[in-house]
């Protein structure tokens, strides 16, 4: 029966490519191109950064050997993570799951199954990104094809180590908490460290490790403390075995493989026996569970357009998935500015130059922002759709709620982000006035076309939201988004270059008419790029089969 | 009340409705059967503006849904199949919000909710709600604010019998006050005991249409609607390949 279910998965997955509609094969094509490049980029990136360190005398293969290990580390926590997260989707709230219970199948196999497919959910890439390394690790040391295969075998137990201990983690705690807060306090508290350890692995400054005036204190700090390698984790195993290969020491070698499939035949043990005693009761009980006691009440009595407004703000705060995303953002922010505190700014010409150029960066982080939250304000509506599509309410009324929605929070968040910097920058006088007045119609053009791209290709049917901003639909909009804030940029460089010639020289080749005229583009660049999209998702949600 | 008139609806090259003509008073609850696929839902749908007519119109009170849709669908109030309703508003912000979006008042928010026995789960999520107090939370938005023209598809799907006896009795009470029901089921005893008009639609055409003894002449039977259907669908099929 188990053998029918993995079959049902492999058929669903070859069905899935043999039924796919021209957007989707687009949108696929085009991230497995971009998705090679930037491989192919961050392989050269650690392919130089190991060149470099063989080359230091002495110690050069052990700082390697370090790396390694420390990356191996931080990909077991992340895996650990992720599966503890993703486990509580897959094996306690999935669709399939009442049909599944109802087969002539034991607890046990279900739980397998699902714990087969949470490991192949949040492995595949940190297996993705660790294959760079990987290869130009492979490439200093100059391996033969046997070395990949064996280390890529030997993933798989290190994967399923992850795994066990986040399903088993997650199944505990679903027998004794069994309720759907339980999954959204650890969808919280996993988004929340991962934005510490992020924030805390951009303040530690790693680009120190490669300094020549800083490498001699690293060096000697990595090579005299016991660094954290966790000797007894998999992590440095899977790096041991690395190094024992190349260096044909087989005893060792041997040794460490069955440390590792051991270790993985124990946790996957332990993890079935703890699923024998609680999976079932937890995910029972979790059906029990009644909703949160404590909702965040909004009493306001509303009429018409402005009720769905109401309606929006109290589900968006009550669906910890869509808000915990904010903790992230959060820590993105702080090392985005963080990043442009440590620049190193000597000359005016840097100075305006980064300062012009972050207003740019900023709009990139725009567009993407608004892409996670804004693009997919209508497909919010989800199969709850008719209630809107039946009621008395314009649609356009509709496109202009989601609009002020979604305005009010991404102007703020781009004041916020231009102002810090602008700070940070010590920006002041015209491109300090100029980069708030940018940002502003960044912001407010941005929101216009996510919300009219997100009516023009709302996706209502889908169990997981980010689902809509991978979307063919998504795609098209970041790439518009994208280019748009590189047209603003790529305009404004005309006046701006002026302005920065008349500070450095006696003449003045500063014309206010140059920077009315290109403004006054912008502002019609802008007009359009909010109105097209909104009456072209208008007339798709007017005319669309619900 | 409501007027259909010459609607077709095409997906792609399927004809799923063909030419249907219907005209509902006020006060009557109309009853549309067919087998699956028949084209029951997709009617409903058009009706209710959730689907573009190929050609043809739907007006509800002289409004055309397709043409003046704002004004059409304050006299509307549906009751899908499959309710899908915002799992993460309570049962009362539900009612709230659909009090808001129609402009009516709030105050018989509490009396609809102890109608229908959802007051002691009121400050619940829905998400929590069975299938059964999802749909009678969506009758209970329907009735607050008192539609002219009432659209039904499969209304007693997912209710216990206490609930389906109650809704029945709604259902009269609203025809007795002028509001026209057009409901859509399978099940014919539903239809028999509710409806003063039916139609049989079968491969998107209405293949009879009247009261229950017009039924009964047309298809030369006494029996019960049971019969009567099975014979006019099956005489559907067989002029079809004579």
């Amino acid at each position: 029966m188990l053998k029918r279910l993995f079959q049902l998965e492999i058929k669903s997955f070859f069905n899935k490519i043999k039924f796919i509609s021209w957007a989707d094969s687009f949108k696929f094509s085009f991230l497995l191109i971009v998705g090679f490049v930037f491989l192919l980029i961050l392989h050269q990136a650690f392919f130089r950064v190991l060149i470099y360190l063989s080359g230091i005398e002495f110690i050069g293969s052990i700082l390697i050997l370090k790396l390694m290990s420390m990356i191996m580390l931080t990909f077991f926590v992340m895996l650990v993570f992720s599966n503890t997260i993703i486990s509580f989707s897959t094996i306690f709230f999935s669709k399939d799951l009442n049909f599944l219970m109802s087969m002539p199948l034991n607890f046990r196999q279900i739980f397998f199954y699902k714990y087969i497919k949470t490991t192949l959910f949040s492995s595949w890439m940190v297996l993705i990104v660790y294959l760079p390394f990987l290869f130009a690790y492979g490439r200093i040391k100059f391996v033969g094809i046997g070395f990949y295969i064996v280390i890529l075998l030997l993933l798989i137990p290190f994967f399923l180590i992850a795994s066990s201990i986040g399903t088993t983690v997650s199944t505990i705690f679903m027998r004794y908490f069994p309720s759907q807060k339980t999954r959204d306090i650890f969808i919280i508290l996993g988004i929340a460290s991962i934005g510490i350890a992020y924030i805390f692995a951009r303040f530690i400054q790693p680009e120190d490790f490669l300094k020549a005036d800083k490498l001699t204190e690293v060096v000697q700090y990595i090579s005299i403390v016991e660094m954290p390698t966790a000797k007894y984790l998999p992590s440095w195993w899977v790096t041991s075995l690395s190094f024992l290969y190349i260096s044909k020491q087989w005893g060792d070698f041997f040794f460490y493989i069955a440390m590792l499939i051991g270790t993985a035949f124990v946790f996957i043990a332990i993890s079935l026996f703890i699923s024998e005693k609680s999976y079932y009761e937890g995910w029972v009980y979790s059906r029990e569970a009644t909703g949160y006691k404590f909702l965040p009440k909004i009493n306001i009595k509303t009429k018409g357009i402005i009720t769905v407004f109401v309606k929006d703000i109290k589900i968006f705060f009550r669906d910890t998935s869509q808000w915990s995303q904010m903790l992230l953002l959060f820590a993105l922010i702080i090392v985005y500015l963080f990043n442009i505190y440590k620049l190193p700014l000597d000359t005016f010409f840097l100075k305006s130059l980064i300062s012009f150029l972050n207003i740019g960066l900023a709009g990139f982080v725009l567009a993407a922002v608004s892409l996670r939250f804004i693009y997919p304000l209508v497909s919010f509506e989800g199969e709850s759709f008719w209630i809107i599509r039946s009621a008395p309410i314009d649609i356009g009324k509709l496109i202009v709620e989601k609009f002020f929605m979604a305005l009010i929070p991404l102007l703020i968040f781009g004041i916020i982000l231009i102002g810090i910097s602008n700070y940070l920058l010590e920006v002041s006088g015209f491109l300090n006035y100029l980069s708030f007045f940018l940002i502003i119609i960044i912001s407010i053009s941005l929101t216009g076309m996510a919300v009219g791209f997100g009516a023009l290709f709302p996706k209502f049917k889908v169990e997981n939201i980010s689902e809509v901003e991978s979307s063919a639909g998504g795609m098209i909009y970041m790439i518009f988004s994208l280019f748009y804030v590189f047209l603003i940029i790529a305009l404004e460089a005309i006046p701006v270059r002026l302005w920065f010639l008349s500070q450095i020289s006696r003449r003045s080749h500063f014309d206010w008419k140059i920077v009315g005229i290109i403004n006054s583009i912008i502002m019609i660049l802008s007009i359009l790029i909010v109105l097209v999209p909104a009456y072209l998702g208008k007339r798709n949600l007017e005319s669309l089969d619900v | 009340m409501l007027k259909i008139c010459n609607l077709t609806k095409k997906f792609k090259n399927n004809i799923a409705i063909e030419n249907l003509n219907l005209d509902i008073k006020p006060g009557e609850i109309f009853g549309l059967l067919g087998p699956n696929g028949a084209g029951k839902t997709t009617t409903i749908k058009l009706i209710s503006g959730l689907l573009k007519p190929t050609s043809g119109f739907v007006t509800i009170c002289d409004y055309d849904i397709q043409k003046n849709p704002v004004e059409a669908k304050r006299n509307i109030g549906l009751l899908p199949d499959t309710p899908f309703i915002y799992q993460k508003l309570t049962g009362r912000e539900f009612l709230e919000f659909i009090c808001g979006i129609y402009n009516i008042g709030y105050d018989g928010i509490d009396e609809k909710l102890d109608l229908f026995d959802l007051k002691k789960n009121a400050e619940e999520l829905i998400e929590s709600y069975s299938h059964g107090m999802q749909q009678k939370l969506v009758l209970a938005g329907i009735l607050i604010r008192k539609p002219k023209v009432v659209l039904l598809d499969e209304p007693l799907v997912g209710l216990d019998p206490k609930s389906a006896r109650l809704v029945k009795n709604i259902y009269y009470e609203l025809s007795k006050n002028g509001t026209a029901i057009f409901l859509s089921t399978h099940i014919l005893e539903i239809a028999e005991k509710l409806c003063s008009r039916l139609a049989i639609i079968n491969k998107g055409k209405i293949i009879a249409l009247g009261t229950l003894d017009e039924l009964k002449k047309q298809a030369f039977s006494e029996s019960d609607l049971e019969d009567i259907f099975f014979k006019l669908t099956e005489n559907s099929l067989t002029n079809k390949f004579s």
